[in-house]
């Protein structure tokens, strides 16, 4: 057979190493390529939605400090208040947290530190992760906030600006699985990439079924697809070329070919999630994750359980999917968040633990050793308890990263010990630097995730990135 | 003085409006000749089309220069690189809702019990104008691999409904028979792609037209064996060689895009 170079082949072919060499000889990659060349890269990209409390999860104060206690029925002095003691009493994971600390509900991981709504099951990874505390958010907007953290640019008003993180991987990486970019539950954008990067967008395992499928009923025999797909092949006609003036035709082309390659029955049966399991492989994921009820199938164990086989199995590279529900906890404070960011934690401490026992293809490496990780919230919550027995939404927030090339069992940045502030740092350094330093955005956490991975961020150049290159390997 | 200059600019501003207006003559219609007419260019513009700018002369008085060329002289020619057109963009969720159900002949893509651009209205790209005020028009994997469902469903519709009308109401069978062939009449299925090209793309086939009737027929006679083997094609598999050529239009960029 004669082995053929279509002009499009040729010119991706020239593109992708076209832009390799920009990016080795630019200033933004030349020193940025972190992560070991010749791995397979994947990307998780978690959201928990509403607003996280930082206090319970990754930015903790000890409940026994005098300073972090209401004394008398005054405010701590700190205006920090942890009341873990409130949670403990609707909360028994946090009571249980509470009794095992000798009442500080700090629990410790190596070098790192978290609250009482952190389950174990996330803590046992705690040496791969970075915690970038003290990040300034901008913003008490939800949209705004999680839009942010989405695309790594601040929102022009509620409207997104960029791309998503996941779908700048899949174009900066050109990944070419199943479903290259995969979507739960999370909003995805795309600002001038290539279609075939955009994210897949589902809810649950049931609409990845239903994207995984053809429609029932609405199939040919392989014959005419085979003769239609013949027939696709044929040279463009005039009346075509004169639509590809903005390349529509090449990115509706190559969406169709992907289209259709997202219609795999046999790796669609990876999300057939039903109970009780039929499979062993079924039973061993539901193990993994968890899963004994219907609910359990979509809810965040159910959406692990589906990143899980997306990204072990080959099915997707990158995965944005929210683990974290309904946080949004100006009400009723201690009866919510502590579940609610627990359920999240240990989908993820489980989503974790999976993807280590899973081989990536081509290495003697897990597929969490090959993922870089980014956890995040649109903000924090006050430190104070408000009068409705909530909190309300708070500027300083943090962001968990992990991944071949990030430096795990480290802490970048700190709020601040009144108020739970900002203050700046050196980003070479990772010291104090509150004079000369810089206060710590979502841009500089994209660029830093970005810069480990060995990709460019140069899209993120009107918001000023500066990597935490001392999270940087 | 004064007003002498204003009668000057007066005088450029006529003779620059009346330059910039004057167009090509348009070619009167006959009756006997359609309106559509392919060239190697494309399809020309339907006969009630006014001329795009760009492509033939907009110069003024100093010898303007046609198609984008450097305009000439006092009166500044246009200078228009290209047609004037918009550039090229997808059909949007509900112009292919309203689209398909016309080509096909009052057949509609279903999902179950429901139109299928109402149950996947949201997948598709439309807005709900709470989270979401503009549609996606990007032409996404996942909206195209909805659009081979809607397709493979609509013409699986549209083909058995022909079956059972008469022939002079038949949509996607217009100048062949329901067991017609290439085999057997190639004529008539040459003809009858032509029309569907036509039908589906807004693209008038001229006789003979190899480059745009050769991949269609052949798309057309593969599927048909394809389905009869080594049997003499029977109307079921004859239907199968129009559905397959009905998916493929629907799939086409020219179908989705203008």
């Amino acid at each position: 057979m004669k082995p053929t170079l279509s002009r499009r082949s040729f010119l991706e072919v020239l593109g992708v190493a076209g832009g390799g060499l920009l990016v080795q000889q630019s200033s933004l990659g030349a020193s940025a390529l972190a992560q070991p060349m010749g791995d397979p890269k994947y990307l998780l990209v978690v959201y928990f939605a509403g607003g996280w409390d930082q206090l319970l999860a990754l930015d903790p104060r000890p409940q026994n400090d005098p300073q972090f206690q209401v004394i008398a029925g005054r405010a701590p002095t700190t205006r920090i208040q942890p009341a873990y003691d409130l949670a403990a009493a609707e909360d028994p994971g946090v009571a249980q947290v509470m009794t095992a600390t000798g009442g500080s509900g700090v629990q410790t991981a190596g070098a790192l530190t978290f609250g009482p709504a952190v389950p174990q099951t996330l803590l046992q990874h705690a040496s791969d992760f970075a915690l970038v505390r003290g990040m300034q958010m901008d913003t008490l907007t939800h949209e705004v906030g999680r839009r942010y953290l989405i695309t790594g640019k601040f929102p022009r008003g509620l409207v997104a600006s960029g791309s998503s993180l996941n779908t700048q991987f899949a174009a900066q990486t050109g990944v070419r699985t199943d479903v290259p970019n995969l979507s739960m539950n999370v909003e995805t954008y795309n600002e001038g990439l290539a279609a075939s990067a955009s994210a897949v967008s589902v809810g649950s395992y049931r609409d990845l079924l239903t994207v995984m499928q053809p429609q029932a009923g609405a199939t040919l025999p392989a014959a005419s697809n085979t003769a239609i797909g013949v027939y696709e092949e044929a040279p463009d006609s005039c009346t075509t070329h004169g639509f590809n003036a903005a390349g529509l035709v090449d990115a509706f082309k190559d969406s169709r070919t992907l289209g259709r390659g997202l219609m795999n029955p046999t790796k669609a049966a990876l999300f057939d999630f039903r109970l009780p399991a039929t499979t062993p492989a079924m039973m061993d994921l539901y193990s993994a994750f968890g899963i004994t009820t219907t609910a359990d199938l979509t809810n965040a164990k159910g959406r692990a359980a589906v990143a899980g086989q997306a990204l072990a199995n080959g099915v997707s590279q990158v995965v944005a999917v929210t683990l974290g529900d309904n946080l949004d906890d100006h009400f009723d404070w201690a009866g919510e968040q502590p579940a609610s960011l627990r359920a999240g934690f240990d989908a993820l401490g489980r989503l974790i633990a999976y993807l280590k026992t899973k081989q990536a293809p081509g290495t003697t490496k897990s597929v969490w050793q090959c993922t870089s990780l980014m956890v995040f919230s649109e903000f924090a919550r006050t430190p104070l308890i408000n009068t409705r027995a909530g909190r309300d939404h708070h500027l300083t927030s943090s962001a968990l990263l992990a991944g071949p090339g990030i430096r795990g069992n480290t802490v970048f940045g700190a709020s601040t010990n009144q108020g739970m502030g900002v203050t700046k740092w050196n980003f070479r350094t990772g010291a104090l630097d509150a004079t000369g330093g810089s206060l710590i955005r979502p841009p500089d956490v994209h660029a830093t995730l970005l810069k480990s991975m060995g990709l460019s961020f140069g899209h993120l150049s009107n918001q000023n990135p500066v990597p935490l290159d001392a999270l940087v390997r | 003085m004064r007003a002498l200059t204003s009668s000057f600019v007066v005088l450029v501003f006529v003779f620059v409006f009346v330059s910039a207006c004057t167009e090509a003559p348009v070619p009167t219609p006959t009756p006997t000749d359609p309106s559509l007419v392919v060239t190697r260019d494309g399809p020309s513009l339907p006969f009630d089309h006014p001329p795009l700018l760009g492509g033939g002369s907009a110069g003024g008085d100093g010898g303007g220069a046609a198609g984008g060329g450097s305009a000439g002289g006092s009166g500044g020619g246009a200078v228009v690189a290209g047609p004037a057109s918009a550039g090229s963009r997808r059909l949007s969720t509900r112009q292919l809702a309203k689209s398909m159900e016309t080509v096909l002949g009052g057949s509609v893509w279903m999902v179950g019990s429901t139109n299928g651009f109402d149950a996947r209205t949201r997948t598709l790209g439309e807005p709900d104008y709470i989270a979401v005020v503009d549609e996606n028009l990007e032409p996404s994997a996942l909206f195209l691999k909805f659009m081979d469902d809607a397709a493979k469903d609509g013409c699986s519709r549209a083909t058995t409904a022909d079956q059972t009308r008469a022939a002079n109401q038949r949509v996607l069978y217009k100048t062949v028979g329901l067991t017609d062939t290439v085999a057997s009449n190639r004529a008539g299925v040459d003809q009858n792609l032509g029309y569907l090209k036509l039908r589906f793309h807004g693209i008038k086939v001229a006789a003979g037209d190899e480059a745009t009737l050769a991949p269609l027929r052949k798309l057309f006679d593969d599927a048909v064996k394809g389905a009869a083997g080594t049997a003499t094609p029977t109307a079921a598999h004859v239907r199968e060689g129009w559905r397959a050529v009905c998916v493929a239009l629907l799939m086409a960029p020219e179908y989705h895009l203008y």
